[in-house]
C-alpha cells in the first residue's frame, strides 16, 4: 500500500512552470516555487484570483505539463505514474464528455479505464450516480445534459469508485443550491470516511464550508497555507465611525478594550474605530450611544475567507455597510 | 490492459461516429461512388459482355482510373483533416482531460484514435475496394490475389498519410502541423517529378531531404498496375505494402513518444 498512514497524499516542492510569451517568446512564470503537502483525510482549498497560476498548479499536480523547477508528487510517486492514478479522481475546470453516450456508459467506461474490477461495476456506477442524484438521467445522452447536469456527472466519474484522492477544479460552478448543498454533504462525507479531497474554486463560501486547510495562491506564488480556522478567524469584526466633539473623552473606555480610535478622513471629523469580536462591538456601540455620540455607521467587514483572501491577493475587501443604529 | 485499449477504441469510434466531418465525408464519398459507378458502366458497355475475364479487366481498369479521380482526392482530404484535428480536438473540447486522468498511458490513447481513424478510413475505402474487388471476381470466377495485393497497398498508402499528419498533430501546434505536412508533401511531390523539374544543386538538395520522406507517389505505378491488372508480379506490391508499414510504424512511435511527452492543457 503506498502512501498509507499520514504521509502526505500530495507534495509539491519548489514547482515551477514557465511558459513562453510574446514574439520573442520571454518566460513568464504561470507558477514559481509552490511549495505544500496535502495530508490525508481532510479535504484542501486551492484558491487564488484569475491567472494566479491554480489551474497551472493543478495540471503539474496531474503531470498534464511538467515543471520548469522542482517537483511534485501524488501518494509518494510521480504524477503519471499508474498507481498514484489508480487512486485518483479528477474534474476539470475546462471538460466536456463524449456527447453521443449515456450518463451511465460514461461512467462504465470510465470505471474501465480506472482499472476497478468488473465485478461490481453496475453497483459503482449506480451509486455514484445517486450520489449526485443523476440516476433519472442516466439513460439519457450526455448531449442533452444542462450545464449543470454536466457538473453532476462530472463530479459523478470522479468519485467513481470512492478513490482516495479526488481533484476537482470549481466543481459547483453551474450548480444550484439544493444541488450544491448536496455536493457539499457528499464531498463532507468524503473526509469524514478519510478520503482526501483538493478543491479548487472562486466561491469562497464552498471552500469555507468544507475545506480543513487552504493554500492560497497569487501570481503563481503561494501566500498562505495552513488551518482554515487558524488562518482566518481573526478576520470577522467591523468598522464603527462616530462622530462627537470630544472624541479623546472615549479613549480610556476604547483602551480598556484594547481599542483605539483614528480619523476616518482627512477632512472629516468622523472617528473610526475597528473592532474584531463582536461582542465588544455591542458594548462599544452601547457605550457610545449611551454617551450621546452620533454613529455614523457600522461596516461589517467580510466574514474569515474572502477577507484573508482579498487581502493576501491584494484585492479591496468588499464591505457591507450597514445604515447607523442597524448595526446588525 | 486489453480492456483500457478495448474502452479507449470504442471511445474514439464513437467520436468519429458523431463527428460531422467524418459523417459529410462519408455521404460525399458515397455519392461520388455512386456517379462514378454510372461511368464505370458506360465504359464497360462498350466491352463485348460474352467474355467474362475481359469484362471483369475492364471493370478494373476503369472502375480504379475513375476511382482515383473521383474518390481519393475526397479520402486524401478527409485523412489529412482527420489526421490533423482529430487529436486535438480531444483537447479543445476538453473530453480527453478526465482520461488522461486515469491509468491510462497517452501512448494508448495517441494509439487507439489513430486505430480508430484508420479504421474508419478503411471502411470508408472498402466501399469502393469491395464493391470493384466482388465486381471483378465475380466475373472472372475467381479472387486475384494481386488484386487484393493493391487493395492493401492503396490503404496502407492512406494509412501512411493519416500516421504522417496525426503524428505531426502530436508533436506540433495544428497551424504548424499542417503547414509542416503540406509542406512535406509537396516536397514529396517535387522528389517524385524531380528529374522533369530540376537540375544540379537542387535536384541533390531534394534528393538529401527526400530521402527523409516516406515517399508514397514513387510506388503508385506498381500499385494501380496490380488494382487494375495490367501486371501479374506481386514482389513489387508486396514490396510496397513492406515499405508503407515500416513508415508506418516509424511515424506511430513518434507520434506516440511526442503526445507523451508534451503538455496537454486546455490552453495549449
Amino acid at each position: 500500500m503506498i502512501g498509507a498512514g499520514s504521509d502526505p497524499v500530495v507534495v509539491a516542492e519548489g514547482l515551477g512552470r514557465d511558459y513562453r510569451e510574446g514574439f520573442l517568446m520571454r518566460p513568464v512564470s504561470a507558477v514559481d516555487e509552490a511549495s505544500f503537502s496535502l495530508a490525508p483525510g481532510m479535504t484542501h482549498g486551492l484558491l487564488g484570483p484569475n491567472g494566479a497560476g491554480k489551474s497551472t498548479t493543478l495540471h503539474l499536480l496531474l503531470g498534464f505539463i511538467r515543471p520548469t523547477r522542482g517537483r511534485a508528487t501524488l501518494f509518494g510517486r510521480p504524477p503519471c505514474d499508474k498507481e498514484s492514478r489508480r487512486r485518483l479522481g479528477f474534474l476539470p475546470e475546462v471538460f466536456a464528455f463524449d456527447g453521443f453516450t449515456t450518463g451511465r456508459r460514461l461512467l462504465r467506461r470510465f470505471d474501465v479505464l480506472a482499472e476497478h474490477p468488473a465485478e461490481g461495476r453496475e453497483s459503482r456506477v449506480e451509486a455514484a450516480l445517486e450520489a449526485v442524484g443523476m440516476l433519472d438521467a442516466a439513460a439519457r445522452a450526455v448531449k442533452t445534459y444542462s450545464k449543470g447536469m454536466m457538473q453532476r456527472i462530472g463530479l459523478a466519474q470522479a468519485i467513481l469508485g470512492d478513490p482516495d484522492l479526488v481533484i476537482l477544479d470549481e466543481p459547483m460552478s453551474g450548480m444550484d443550491p439544493a444541488t450544491r448543498y448536496s455536493v457539499r454533504e457528499l464531498l463532507k462525507a468524503r473526509t469524514d470516511r478519510g478520503k482526501t479531497t483538493l478543491l479548487s474554486s472562486h466561491i469562497l463560501s464552498d471552500v469555507e464550508a468544507l475545506a480543513d486547510r487552504v493554500v492560497i495562491l497569487d501570481r503563481g506564488r503561494v501566500v498562505a497555507d495552513g488551518r482554515l480556522d487558524s488562518l482566518a478567524p481573526s478576520r470577522h469584526g467591523c468598522i464603527i465611525v462616530f462622530r462627537d466633539d470630544r472624541p479623546e473623552r472615549f479613549d480610556a473606555f476604547l483602551a480598556g478594550h484594547r481599542l483605539a480610535r483614528g480619523s476616518a478622513g482627512q477632512a472629516s471629523r468622523d472617528q473610526r474605530i475597528e473592532i474584531v469580536n463582536n461582542a465588544v462591538k455591542q458594548r462599544v456601540l452601547a457605550h457610545l450611544t449611551a454617551e450621546n455620540a452620533e454613529i455614523v455607521s457600522v461596516t461589517q467587514r467580510e466574514p474569515g475567507l474572502e477577507s484573508l483572501f482579498l487581502e493576501l491577493t491584494h484585492g479591496r475587501p468588499r464591505e457591507a455597510v450597514s445604515p447607523a443604529g442597524d448595526p446588525e | 490492459m486489453m480492456g483500457t485499449y478495448r474502452a479507449l477504441l470504442a471511445r474514439a469510434m464513437g467520436r468519429l461516429a458523431s463527428d460531422r466531418v467524418a459523417l459529410i465525408s462519408s455521404l460525399i464519398a458515397i455519392l461520388l461512388l455512386a456517379l462514378g459507378a454510372s461511368r464505370i458502366a458506360v465504359g464497360m458497355s462498350a466491352v463485348p459482355d460474352d467474355d467474362p475475364s475481359r469484362l471483369a479487366a475492364a471493370l478494373r481498369s476503369a472502375g480504379w482510373e475513375i476511382g482515383s479521380r473521383f474518390f481519393d482526392m475526397l479520402l486524401w482530404i478527409l485523412t489529412i483533416a482527420l489526421g490533423l484535428t482529430f487529436l486535438d480536438r480531444d483537447r479543445t473540447a476538453g473530453t480527453v482531460f478526465g482520461i488522461l486522468a486515469r491509468p491510462v498511458s497517452r501512448t494508448s490513447v495517441f494509439l487507439t484514435s489513430w486505430a480508430a481513424v484508420a479504421l474508419t478510413l478503411a471502411a470508408l475505402d472498402w466501399v469502393r475496394s469491395g464493391t470493384l474487388i466482388v465486381g471483378a471476381s465475380w466475373l472472372e470466377g475467381r479472387v486475384d490475389p494481386l488484386h487484393l495485393l493493391g487493395v492493401v497497398a492503396g490503404l496502407t498508402g492512406t494509412w501512411l498519410l493519416l500516421t504522417a499528419f496525426f503524428s505531426l498533430s502530436a508533436l506540433l501546434r495544428p497551424s504548424y502541423a499542417a503547414l509542416t505536412g503540406i509542406a512535406g508533401l509537396y516536397l514529396t511531390a517535387v522528389a517524385f517529378y524531380k528529374h522533369q523539374m530540376l537540375s544540379g544543386a537542387a535536384l541533390v538538395a531534394v534528393n538529401g531531404v527526400s530521402s527523409l520522406l516516406p515517399l508514397g507517389l514513387r510506388q503508385s505505378d506498381v500499385v494501380m498496375g496490380a488494382l487494375q491488372g495490367t501486371t501479374g508480379d506481386s514482389g513489387p506490391v508486396v514490396e510496397v505494402i513492406l515499405y508503407r508499414i515500416s513508415w508506418i510504424a516509424l511515424l506511430l512511435f513518434v507520434g506516440a513518444f511526442a503526445y507523451s511527452r508534451r503538455d496537454i492543457t486546455p490552453r495549449g
